[in-house]
């Protein structure tokens, strides 16, 4: 009976914790940044199809590229500057005393606040997507029906959330742990995450951005061209989405275990 | 009785520093004033009371719990911290009103709650107002509140009247005796004798992690009397109101401090000073943005009482 109410507890907790940071989060400095990063390949986009130079580059592979930008660049940017801050943000600003000091369990801080890291930069990350992929697929030189080019889309636009969940709770880790969580999670993001993209063999399995890459799906109409680059370099699907949560889970996992260790001086 | 705190050679380092050392006691209830110059272990042991610090060695029992990683405890502790850190968007019902939340109380009982906390600490009219806008006197009252607003049995306050003006100050100490007859438990820090004094007849004399003495604090006040007091007022008008205090006979010296403008005042009567100044700052249109004693008299007293 307890247990159960401790549960209730944690989850009521999760939600209430949620309803506190949301709005601290998204009207934090943070987002006018990052919102300027993810809407800036709408301008491409849009220029792209004002000077309409389709013929030079079809609009399947122009949207492929602003996909991939999105995976490997925004999504990590994005996933950084907020991950870092999910207990970084508190422990900086001290206000995690606040929260300490109720009666609630400490896990429950931990996943109210990445909940509401994955609600935030889904809200500024996704907005810009879809209006990229209205632009281009609106496009009348699109090789590929519109029916298969929205499949790949949502696809890929799974691919990318799913990054945002995974390099958030490294991200949240890194900001709960370390002092320089910014510069360490920088040259992680765009360090090693990017270097191993060029090193063949299995060292290539160290890395996230690999997994993410594996279940990335790719246009029919330039499918062979990539494969042929790529051939024997990519894990499975369904591998891949299993990798990929559990490293999700142990960097939470680890994030709450460190959290009721760790003491917060404030000195 | 069972003790409200009980420690039984209860230490903390920080590094090579021994913040607290060795420390056994057992507090009852009632209001205790925890008395030490800045440096003494104050926070460090209102820390380990609260669970934010876990004790290196010895135990600390709260309410007859460990209180390092429990959380259910706080629901019958407040805490009241030193830090002037907030959520600065918000304002200040948010605030209460969603750590009242956290309490776990349903919507309309959180509500209902920091409504009565708010106007228990004077800041009814302030509420909607961004914490961020708050003078540092709000800034402590709304941080009662939040410590309050779930009508805990134990509250713990520390330094709490740090930075308010004259007239919050004299509401502050109103409040803390209030709950303290509506029998609450309270520990209050200060290094500030004659705040303490104004709460409680009971102190613990706390330096270098010590518990220095305990009980009844007239005999300490004695020995700060023979000591004459500095008070640093920061006030718009600091020429003027040095003006009329120095007509005090109990004022020493009056300067203006030509680093910020305030005004530092040595008396040897800390207390009719204190009592003094609402009036004044009231008749004169003073506006005060902020008041404290430097303790270097308490480590006078200190330094006498360990030889």
């Amino acid at each position: 009976m307890d247990k159960i109410n401790d549960i209730n507890i944690g989850l009521m907790a999760i939600k209430n914790i949620f309803q506190l940071t949301f709005r601290q989060t998204i009207r934090s400095k943070r987002t006018i940044l990052m919102l300027i990063v993810s809407y800036l390949p709408v301008f491409f986009t849009a220029y792209y199809r004002l000077a309409e130079p389709q013929e030079l580059i079809p609009p399947n592979l122009v949207l492929y590229h602003i996909m991939i930008f999105y995976l490997l660049f925004v999504s990590i940017l994005v996933s950084l500057f907020y991950g870092t801050a999910v207990v970084g943000d508190e422990v900086d600003n001290k206000t995690i005393v606040y929260l300490f000091t109720r009666p609630i369990p400490k896990y429950s801080i931990i996943i109210g606040k990445y909940l509401t890291y994955i609600v935030g930069v889904i809200l500024v990350v996704v907005p810009p997507i879809l209006i990229n992929f209205l632009i281009i697929s609106t496009d009348s030189d699109m090789s590929s029906d519109f029916r298969t080019t929205l499949d790949i889309f949502g696809k890929q636009l799974g691919v990318i959330i799913l990054s945002l969940i995974v390099y958030g709770s490294i991200f949240t880790f890194f900001g709960a742990r370390l002092r320089h969580a910014i510069i360490i999670g920088l040259l992680f993001a765009f360090g090693w995450e990017k270097i191993i993209l060029v090193v063949p063999g299995i060292v290539r399995k160290a890395s996230i951005v690999h997994y993410l890459l594996s279940i990335f799906p790719i246009d029919p109409s330039f499918h062979q061209a990539i494969e042929r680059v790529s051939k024997g370099t990519f894990s499975g699907v369904s591998s891949s989405i299993i990798t990929i949560s559990i490293v999700t889970i142990i960097f939470l996992v680890i994030t709450v275990f460190m959290t009721y260790k760790r003491e917060y001086k404030f000195e | 009785m069972t003790p409200i705190i009980e420690t039984q050679n209860l230490s903390k380092w920080y590094g090579q520093i021994m913040a607290i050392n060795d420390m056994t006691i057992k507090i009852s209830n009632g209001v205790i004033g925890l008395l030490g110059p800045n440096g003494a272990g104050k926070t460090t042991f209102i820390k380990l009371i609260v669970g934010l610090l876990k004790p290196d060695r010895g135990i600390i029992k709260v309410l007859g719990q460990k209180s390092w990683n429990n959380h259910s405890i706080n629901n019958r502790m407040g805490y009241c911290s030193d830090i002037d850190n907030f959520y600065e968007n918000m304002t200040g019902f948010d605030f209460v009103f969603r750590l009242a939340l956290l309490n776990n109380y349903k919507k309309s009982l959180a509500e209902e709650f920091a409504l009565k906390a708010i106007e228990t600490v004077e800041m009814t009219d302030n509420k909607d107002k961004k914490i961020g806008s708050y003078s540092k006197g709000m800034r402590q009252r709304i941080k009662l509140a939040q410590s309050i607003v779930h009508n805990p049995e134990l509250m713990i306050f520390d330094e709490p009247l740090n930075g308010m003006d004259p007239i919050g100050r004299q509401s502050a100490i109103k409040l803390i005796k209030q709950l303290g007859d509506n029998g609450k438990s309270i520990i209050v820090s200060s290094h500030i004798l004659h705040e303490i004094e104004a709460m409680t007849d009971n102190i613990l004399l706390i330096n270098n992690g010590r518990i220095l003495a305990e009980g009844n604090v007239h005999e300490i006040r004695e020995l700060i009397d023979r000591h004459p007091h500095n008070v640093y007022i920061d006030c718009d008008k600091a020429r003027f109101l040095a003006s009329i205090l120095v007509q005090y006979d109990d004022i020493i010296s009056a300067k203006i401090n030509p680093e910020d403008s305030g005004l530092i005042v040595e008396t040897i009567k800390p207390d009719e000073l204190y009592s003094r100044l609402p009036k004044i700052v009231v008749e004169n249109k003073i506006n005060i943005n902020s008041l404290y004693s430097p303790d270097d008299n308490l480590q006078a007293v200190f330094k006498y009482l360990v030889g």
